[in-house]
């Protein structure tokens, strides 16, 4: 366990490599032409080249004490993430200001322990001010919103 | 008519009532907009450009340029405070601003961006009033080969900038470069990496791209921490720079008003390289440069100032030639369209009221927002006493609906979160977001400008060599190389020799 | 909030959906009862926004009914058009629409329409385009220049505002077509052309003879070689490429006109083609257009629709790009 701990950092140009092997891949698809006649492919070929051989240099010199421990808050992350991907699908569904609140009320009561009044009050506020400063008074156009419609705004 | 005939018609026009209205507006506007993580100028000016349909074009003309520049004062708040970068020259702010913040200086860094923005943005101006014509000749004298050889030299200074090592620094970059190939393939028009999704045709947004790995990213490692804080642990010390912080400041100001004035009228990419070349200037200059990237001064003073004085000289090749230089300067121009003015070399003589109606303004709206910064730094800098748990819900969700209303489009919004969740990693794992956003921008452009020079000089690289400017510019890079690694290493053995405790660090 | 009210709320959402906008069987005398979305495939300011927003100006009036413009860049227009096809064909969501672009869309890219998928309405403007070399060019004619390229194949560079568009295509057709070897250097807009023109660093351009390009006209900065229309036009003193054995070479012209999706009742569309031959007709509509790009007949629905198919037959073959 602890000799596979030690190697952990390794994830980080291990992903790096992928991604840059893959991307060799794709840019070799898109047909590379020559450097006085580049092809599509080219630039992105050198990119992934680039790409690739750092990786391969980090995997070998980069220094572990770069690399912070992932903790068990790194699961609140996850949670963020999925808030925050909630809010994005349901944004497109119903418009801004449900969404809002409630991504708002996640982070301000879950991550930010506020108490319940505070975190409802300021939801509230936050998703309705920011709607009316958004598509009011800017004009940005948000997708038809559930809410406002409601009350006929 | 002579030059001071035309500044003193200039004033005539910028100081009518209406005008000082329009002027300040504009300012607001884009102070506003920039304080709005997301929110850019680009995405305002085209909202509110039908507005101006019904005020005189000079009028017009003055307003949006208000805007534009307000926005680049507005942009290093959120820089600053939040880590949120809204357009590619204020990401540098980023490095030495937003650790200010967290030393609780976020006041003097403010102050003094502001104080740097103004003397850039006037000193400019009063460049442009000089010698448009000149530098308009320089801008168009710029064709592919010399665009290859300026940001070559640009991606050379990303790498440089960082505090960590080089060679993440590199691949950073890299990826960047990478990222920003996905879209439409700018010569040959086939897609590339879009997995058929419509939405990527014009491959990823900058501002998303930007918001994600920095302020997403830092919300979310934040979010790690269980405990409740303040966004500065530390105690706010001083809302002003104080004397020592403008001695450290004003030659960095000095050069970055004369970096970002001749840099900045370059169209495509001069913004972003005007800041990168002040911050390593700056960092080059220092007798000590590991204090770059942890709170030195200079590296906010110098970056802003260019930035704001790039704003301001964009507008030559505009104004002289009618060649927009960005795309905020492309609606300005289409703004003018409208009202049946065309900008062109004709427009300083058949339109004096807009070329140097416009020049005075901006001078009136320069001091305008000097005069509302300054204060507006104590209101901001009062955010961080703001609980962490608050403050990142409340820039998350203005940061999405920002980042909406850039194409109105939801997909920006997934780019934001999947940048952020990269950012975290990287934050995790010792990679610097700077170097690849900064690639990203300028990615593009060497790419096309690699591959037109190929195609006008039928395939010959020595076009890169034989043009002068390109040459010069290739042969400061391969300078600036040499320098570098002769300096590192005689600093190595420097090291090497006086303090063997001391570990060894990454020189760039 | 209750749980009633966002059951409420999601309820009414659904049922906005479903219903798909204002009285979907309603009459063509009563249309329009609603406002109008007009889309504009390209930012605020462009030749497209302009054009939409001075064509709006006139149909608000004339129908009665506000038209909102709005601006959904992106993607060469794809963005625009597949939201249009998504929006129900009853005439309240209209969009802008760019020929050749809109068919070298769909032609170089799966995007998923095609000619099909749009009803035309009409057209407001053309815009014809011109082949301009800066006004020290060795050139002084087009056949100098054709010429000078067939001697030396490297040799001429021309500029065009995009790899896609009509302008890198009909550039490629010259070369097909006539043996002329010129080497398309595709630029960002035709702005990055004029630029690299004014600095000698490309031998030709080949851009839309739209205002912008005007003033560097009148200046003497650049000159033009050829047109590409038939016939000569008014406002620019220079030959066509007809003139000079090229006769293929008129498909450059972009056209400005309206599109509906494909489904959109036909009295619909009638009243919409009805307004627009109102409109171009109408003086300070002309004017806001600008009245050189005008077309002096008024190509109505069905002109556009063979507009449409002539463009896709002429282009099938070079979409793919060189």
């Amino acid at each position: 366990m602890e000799q596979w701990r030690g190697h952990l950092h390794r994830i980080g140009p291990l992903l790096v490599l992928a991604v840059g092997v893959a991307a060799l891949v794709g840019a070799v698809g898109l047909s590379l032409g020559s450097l006085t006649e580049p092809g599509p492919g080219l630039w992105p070929f050198v990119a992934a080249l680039l790409l690739t051989g750092t990786g391969l240099v980090l995997l070998v010199v980069d220094d572990p004490e770069d690399y912070e421990p992932f903790t068990r808050g790194s699961a609140r992350i996850a949670g963020g993430l999925a808030g925050l991907a909630v809010f994005v699908a349901a944004f497109e569904v119903v418009g801004f200001v449900l969404p809002a609140f409630l991504m708002l009320l996640l982070w301000l009561r879950v991550f930010g322990r506020e108490p319940w009044r505070l975190a409802l009050g300021l939801a509230a506020a936050g998703s309705i001010g920011l709607y009316v400063l958004f598509d009011t008074v800017l004009g940005v156009r948000f997708p038809s919103d559930a809410v406002a419609g409601l009350v006929g705004a | 008519m002579g030059v001071l005939d035309g500044i003193a018609q200039g004033f005539a026009v910028a100081l009518d009532p209406v005008n000082i209205l329009y002027v300040f507006i504009g300012v607001l506007i884009g102070t506003v907009i920039g304080v709005l993580p997301g929110l850019g100028p680009t995405a305002t000016i085209a909202l509110l450009l039908p507005l101006t349909y019904e005020i005189e074009p000079h009028t017009a003309v003055i307003l949006l340029a208000g805007i534009y520049y307000g926005s680049m004062y507005g942009g290093t708040i959120t820089s600053v405070l939040l880590r949120l970068p809204g357009e590619a020259a204020s990401v540098v702010t980023t490095f030495d601003g937003y650790e200010m913040a967290k030393q609780g200086r976020a006041g003097p860094a403010l102050g003094i961006a502001a104080i740097g923005s103004f003397v850039g943005g006037v000193l400019s101006v009063v460049g442009l009033a000089l010698l448009a014509p000149p530098l308009a000749a320089l801008a168009v004298s710029f064709g592919p080969p010399e665009y290859v050889a300026l940001t070559v030299l640009g991606i050379l200074l990303i790498t440089y900038l960082g505090t960590g090592s080089a060679v993440k620094s590199l691949c950073m970059a890299a990826l960047g470069l990478l990222l920003a190939t996905v879209g439409q393939d700018p010569i040959a028009g086939t897609t590339r990496f879009t997995f058929g999704q419509v939405a990527l045709f014009d491959g990823l947004d900058f501002v998303a791209v930007a918001m994600g790995l920095f302020g997403v990213g830092e919300i979310l490692h934040s979010l790690e921490r269980t405990e409740k804080a303040q966004a500065v642990a530390r105690r706010i010390k001083g809302i002003w720079p104080s004397r020592a912080d403008m001695r450290d400041s004003a030659g960095a100001i000095g050069r970055g008003s004369v970096l970002g004035f001749l840099i900045g009228v370059l169209p495509g990419g001069g913004g972003v390289v005007s800041s990168l070349a002040s911050y390593a200037l700056e960092k080059r200059r220092a007798k000590d440069p590991s204090r770059f990237g942890r709170g030195a001064i200079e590296g906010v003073a110098g970056p802003e100032t260019a930035n704001n004085a790039s704003s301001t000289s964009a507008f030559i090749p505009l104004l002289t030639l009618g060649i927009p230089a960005n795309v905020v300067l492309a609606l300005i121009f289409g703004a003018l369209l409208i009202h049946g003015v065309t900008p062109g070399p004709q427009l300083i003589d058949q339109h004096p009221e807009i070329f140097w109606g416009v020049i005075a303004s901006m001078f009136v709206g320069n001091l305008m927002l000097l005069a509302l910064n300054i204060p507006l730094v104590g209101v901001f800098v009062q955010i961080l006493r703001v609980r962490a748990g608050i403050l990142s819900a409340f820039a998350l969700l203005v940061t999405m609906a920002g980042v909406f209303s850039i194409n109105n489009d939801a997909t920006d919004m997934w780019v934001v979160l999947a940048f952020g969740l990269l950012g975290w990693l990287m934050k995790k794992t010792g990679f610097e977001p700077g170097p690849l956003v900064l690639a990203f921008v300028l990615g593009p452009v060497l790419e096309r400008a690699f591959r037109q020079s190929m195609l006008i000089s039928g395939g010959s690289l020595s076009v890169f060599v034989t043009r002068p400017i390109s040459g010069g510019l290739l042969a400061a890079t391969v300078l600036v190389v040499v320098i570098s690694v002769v300096t590192a290493r005689r600093r190595a053995r420097v090291l090497h020799r006086h303090d063997e405790l001391t570990p060894a660090e990454g020189e760039r | 909030m209750n749980r009633l009210r966002t059951a409420a709320a999601l309820a009414a959402a659904l049922l906005l959906a479903a219903c798909g906008g204002p009285g979907s069987a309603e009459s063509a005398d009563e249309y329009p009862s609603d406002q109008i979305r007009l889309i504009v495939p390209y930012t605020a300011g462009g030749p497209t926004d302009i054009a939409a927003r001075a064509l709006g100006r006139y149909m608000e009036g004339a129908l009665g009914q506000t038209v909102v413009v709005e601006n959904l860049p992106g993607a060469s227009g794809s963005t625009a058009y597949q939201e249009l096809l998504s929006a129900e064909p009853d005439g309240y969501t209209l969009s802008m629409s760019a020929l050749p672009t809109a068919v070298l869309n769909y032609l170089t890219n799966d995007v998923g329409y095609t000619r099909d998928s749009f009803a035309p309405v009409g057209v407001i403007t053309q815009v014809p385009s011109a082949l301009v070399v800066p006004a020290s060019s060795p050139y002084q004619d087009l056949e100098a220049l054709f010429a000078a390229a067939r001697s030396d194949p490297a040799l001429v560079s021309v500029g065009t505002p995009g790899a896609t568009n009509t302008h890198a295509a009909e550039t490629r057709r010259i070369t097909q077509l006539y043996d002329v070897p010129l080497t398309v250097v595709p630029f960002n807009g035709a702005q990055e052309v004029f630029a690299a023109l004014l600095g000698g660093n490309i031998v030709a351009g080949f851009v839309n003879a739209s205002q912008d390009l005007m003033p560097l006209l009148e200046s003497g900065q650049l000159r033009v070689l050829a047109v590409g229309t038939e016939e000569r036009l008014s406002y620019l003193d220079a030959p066509t490429f007809v003139e000079h054995g090229y006769p293929e070479i008129t498909q450059s012209t972009t056209t400005f006109g309206v599109v509906a999706p494909a489904g959109t009742p036909q009295p619909v569309i009638a009243k919409l083609e009805e307004t627009m031959r109102a409109a171009s007709a109408d003086p300070e509509t002309r004017r806001g257009l600008d009245e050189r790009y005008v077309p002096e007949q008024f190509l109505g629905s069905a002109d556009l629709a063979a507009l449409f198919a002539e463009t896709e037959q002429t282009f099938q073959g070079v979409a793919s790009g060189g």
